[in-house]
């Protein structure tokens, strides 16, 4: 009998994936993240271009994030103004953070790639791969939806200076300068835009990087769920059997081996993510609550806040999505005909059995898992912080 | 013309079905005559009966917003609005999920059947029906009761609202209303008179109606609960004896000696004789130890597997095909259930959800008005009314959602408590897996947000109870 050739090995063997390359659904993302300069390059070529971006890109987060510390430092007794900072601060903070994190698990990303070329993922039928591209493309279409979002966001925060007559000459967001603002007011104003949708557009890419990457593990649940409901017990020889629900089991370790893989590249970004999410929302649903409503302030401050819950809520949506899924593996192999297999086969699919118990769950940080009920959770801290904001600005 | 025949849910749920068509659903189906023109007619009635609910809503919604000055008439129409919120969403939901609701009562249309279990498996059915029927006459006393008490109060006390005083801002005086079920604004004056008589048969209708839809289609997912309770019972009863099928002449105890000894060609086993295998119908799972070791105690040398076609677990063909049959009748008949149990789940799982949703928010505001109940009058009856009738709702389905869990999560105990260990490989080895998947209890989940059971209403009442203490420590 052959030895099982590793996927790693197949790989170096045949680059050439015959049908659905999945990794060609996150491949805007990969775009963008490499012109930003963060995702790991394989080769080293243009390696000095390539440093450069990166370092722009570091260079705008990093002294804005100064500017904006010294300013809230400055008015530190305004609530106020120091909730209209303090909205886009989090963000800022928390992307700096994922950048780090990003940086420093550089080369699980590629380890994710290689993964995902593995041969038990293809060779599927159509009507099981289109499971899988229906997952993917609810995650694409969430990603489009944020992207636009997040523009929109931008544009709101570039236009009052220019629309708004009351606010003409004044910056998108606060921020100190070592010199006088209104003397190089367009350099300044373009300085602080740039850098706003340098934050957004490279955020997105990573947040969007990871929901595809979830909704692919997703997918392939699926795929295994409909290859073990159909496995025919009776049909066949026992060896072909035996192989057939091997196979299913192979499956199911490496799109295990693929979440841990997702989990340990992207799992302390989201706990960040998850802790500035709740200071901004109960921060900008506090400015809603404050500012007339119609007003660009307004449709700032309400896009932003639409972006920040959509963030939260669609990476414990797609969490949620692969524990469901997964927990219900067992269920798809019990709806097949097991009770006409051999003794033999019986005992396998007791120990898969067994294992499929255990659901598949994405942490962030270790020990928050992300499912619909983290959502709820971090709705409801929002709130009372909120609650206890506005009681503050009642009392002033 | 094709005779119109109707089997399994449909057939059993029968009167559920036409009083849920009587009452304006778009539930089109399930017609012996389903022609161009009554269709058209029956589509006809479900569009008027929209119509008209949908109008009685938009006109509480505009009284609604009309009286939006005062606090008290705030909170009132609110509720009143809320209660038929989800009168109207459930009308709504059906009509654009009716796919889902066919497929559910499409899905025991044929189900499996073994010679073997007929008997249980009548009686099981029998008693769902049963049920059922008795669930079907409660929820129609409850709602035509309902109807009637909400009718005969607006007869009650004055029919008056305050207003501020036009000459002076800070008295209020008492301004009279019509005498209504509802409180809504009409285009016309409904004071008194023809307008009057008219509006008020109006309302006395939609609310009976209004009424008649929620329940109706509550009482059609619990009548599907009970039915997949009473299978899953039935699957319970027939475990035991599906095992001592298997059990038969297994009880094997060598001597030890004997083990040791090559067998010679001419050993003859204590084979069981063909008309044994007759007898072993009628075991009914008495234990008796003449039974397990004296009667069918196996000859003191190793079993000769090729001579007389008993196979590896002591069973003959014939045996062994039995027992395959029966344990293929178990599984796929389990298979069937959780298929059922899925379907009703993805039918209702929505509506539940938004049930809740709207229930939460009217309990909430319920618990408000109760705290400004001053003695037992007109005022404290629709109040005390408006609760136990949200509450007996939401009771309705958690308690049937709630035995599903009950008894779905016994299966494995049922499993376990038959003599396993008596059984033959295969009816081991099934027991196992029965016992693996059996371990996570079937239940109804409300959109995957919250699961349907007893600790939902438990939760719910005291929300409204901790709502109502804290109110009245605040006034």
């Amino acid at each position: 009998m052959a030895a099982i050739v590793s996927p790693r090995i197949r790989l170096i063997l045949s680059n050439e994936i015959p049908d659905y390359d999945l990794r060609s659904t996150f491949a805007l993302d990969k775009k963008l993240l490499l012109f930003a300069g963060f995702y790991p390059q394989r080769t080293t070529k243009n390696r000095l271009l390539y440093f450069f971006r990166a370092a722009i890109n570091v260079f705008f987060s990093l002294a804005q994030l100064l500017s904006m510390t010294i300013q809230m430092i400055i008015e530190r007794n305004d609530v106020s103004k120091l909730s209209e900072s303090l909205q886009y601060f989090t963000t800022l903070v928390t992307f700096v953070w994922k950048l780090i994190y990003f940086d420093i698990y550089k080369k699980t990303l590629l380890e994710i790639e290689d993964v995902l070329s593995a041969s038990i993922f293809y060779g599927y039928s159509n009507q099981q791969l289109k499971l899988l591209k229906d997952k993917v493309a609810s995650g694409q279409v969430a990603g489009t939806t944020f992207r636009v979002l997040s523009v929109a966001a931008v544009a709101f925060w570039g236009l009052p200076p220019f629309l708004d007559s009351q606010k003409s000459k004044s910056l998108p967001i606060p921020g100190w300068f070592p010199y006088n603002v209104t003397q190089y007011y367009y350099p300044t104003f373009a300085f602080q835009i740039l850098g706003i949708a340098n934050t957004a557009y490279t955020d997105c890419s990573i947040d969007i990087l990871s929901w595809v990457l979830i909704s692919i593990a997703s997918g392939q649940l699926e795929i295994l769920k409909e290859t073990l409901k159909n496995i025919n017990y009776e049909e066949g020889d026992l060896k072909t059997v035996e192989e057939k629900l091997k196979k299913g089991v192979r499956h199911h370790l490496e799109i295990v081996n693929l979440v841990s893989k997702i989990e340990k590249m992207f799992s302390k970004g989201i706990f960040l993510q998850f802790f500035a999410s709740v200071i901004v929302i109960c921060f900008t649903g506090f400015l809603m609550m404050i500012l007339p409503v119609v007003s660009m302030q307004f449709a700032l401050t309400f896009t932003y806040f639409v972006c920040m819950m959509c963030q939260v809520a669609m990476y414990c949506w797609y969490g949620h999505d692969v524990m469901t899924t997964s927990s219900t593996i067992g269920d798809s192999l019990y709806m097949s005909n097991w009770y006409e297999s051999d003794l033999r086969i019986r005992k396998t699919i007791f120990i898969f059995l067994e294992k499929t118990k255990k659901p598949v769950t994405l942490t962030a940080g270790g020990f928050v898992t992300l499912s619909l009920t983290t959502l709820t959770t971090i709705l409801r801290s929002s709130y009372s912080y909120f609650a206890v904001l506005q009681r503050m600005y009642n009392d002033e | 013309m094709m005779k119109f025949k109707v089997s399994g849910l449909v057939a059993d749920l029968m009167p559920n079905i036409r009083l849920i068509q009587g009452s304006g659903h778009f539930m089109l189906n399930y017609h012996a005559d389903n022609s161009g023109a009554l269709h058209t007619l029956r589509l006809g009635y479900c569009c008027v009966t929209l119509v008209f609910m949908l109008l009685q809503y938009g006109c509480n919604f505009v009284n609604l917003v009309l009286e939006r000055g005062d606090v008290n008439d705030l909170a009132a129409n609110t509720i009143t609005v809320l209660f038929f919120t989800h009168c109207i969403t459930k009308f709504v939901y059906f009509a654009v999920r009716s796919k889902l609701f066919y497929r559910t009562l499409g899905i025991w249309n044929q189900p499996n059947s073994h010679p073997l279990f007929v008997e249980s498996n009548n009686r099981y059915h029998a008693l769902a029906l049963k049920k059922m029927r008795r669930l079907l006459y409660i929820i129609i006393v409850w709602t035509s009761f309902s109807a009637i008490a909400w009718t005969s109060i607006t007869f009650v006390g004055e029919s008056v609202h305050t207003t501020k005083d036009p000459e002076n801002e800070n008295l209020t005086i008492s301004e009279p209303i019509p005498r209504l079920l509802v409180r809504a604004w009409y285009p016309w004056n409904a004071m008194s008179g023809m307008p009057h008589m008219l509006t008020l048969i109006f309302q006395v209708y939609y609310v009976f109606f209004a009424l008649a839809h929620a329940n109706l289609l509550d009482s059609l997912f619990c009548s599907w609960l009970i039915f997949a309770c009473e299978q899953l019972q039935h699957l319970k009863e027939i475990m035991k004896p599906l095992m001592e099928l298997s059990a038969t002449l297994d009880t094997y105890v060598p001597k030890s000696a004997d083990l040791f000894r090559a067998p010679s060609a001419t050993s003859q086993d204590n084979l069981i004789e063909n008309d044994y295998n007759s007898k072993n119908e009628d075991l009914k799972g008495v234990y008796s130890t003449r039974q397990e070791l004296g009667g069918h105690f196996r000859g003191a040398a190793l079993q000769n597997f090729g001579a007389g076609g008993v196979g590896p677990n002591g069973l003959t063909k014939k045996q062994e095909l039995m027992v395959r049959s029966a344990i293929k009748y178990w599984v796929e008949r389990h298979k069937h259930v959780v298929r059922l149990v899925t379907a009703i789940g993805d039918a209702y799982g929505v509506a539940l959800l938004l049930h809740m949703l709207t229930s939460t928010i009217m309990l909430t505001l319920l618990a408000y008005q109760a705290t400004k109940i001053t003695g037992v009058d007109k005022y404290a009856a629709t109040v005390i009314g408006y609760l136990l009738f949200a509450l007996a709702q939401v009771f309705h389905f958690c308690i049937f959602g709630n035995r599903l869990i009950e008894e779905s999560s016994s299966v494995m105990e049922a499993a376990y408590s038959c003599h396993w260990y008596d059984g033959s490989e295969e009816a081991k080895t099934f027991v196992q897996i029965v016992c693996q998947q059996c371990q996570k209890a079937m239940s109804i989940s409300g959109a995957k947000f919250f699961t349907i059971s007893l600790d939902l209403f438990a939760s719910v009442l005291g929300a409204v109870v901790t709502y109502f203490m804290v109110l009245v420590q605040l006034k």
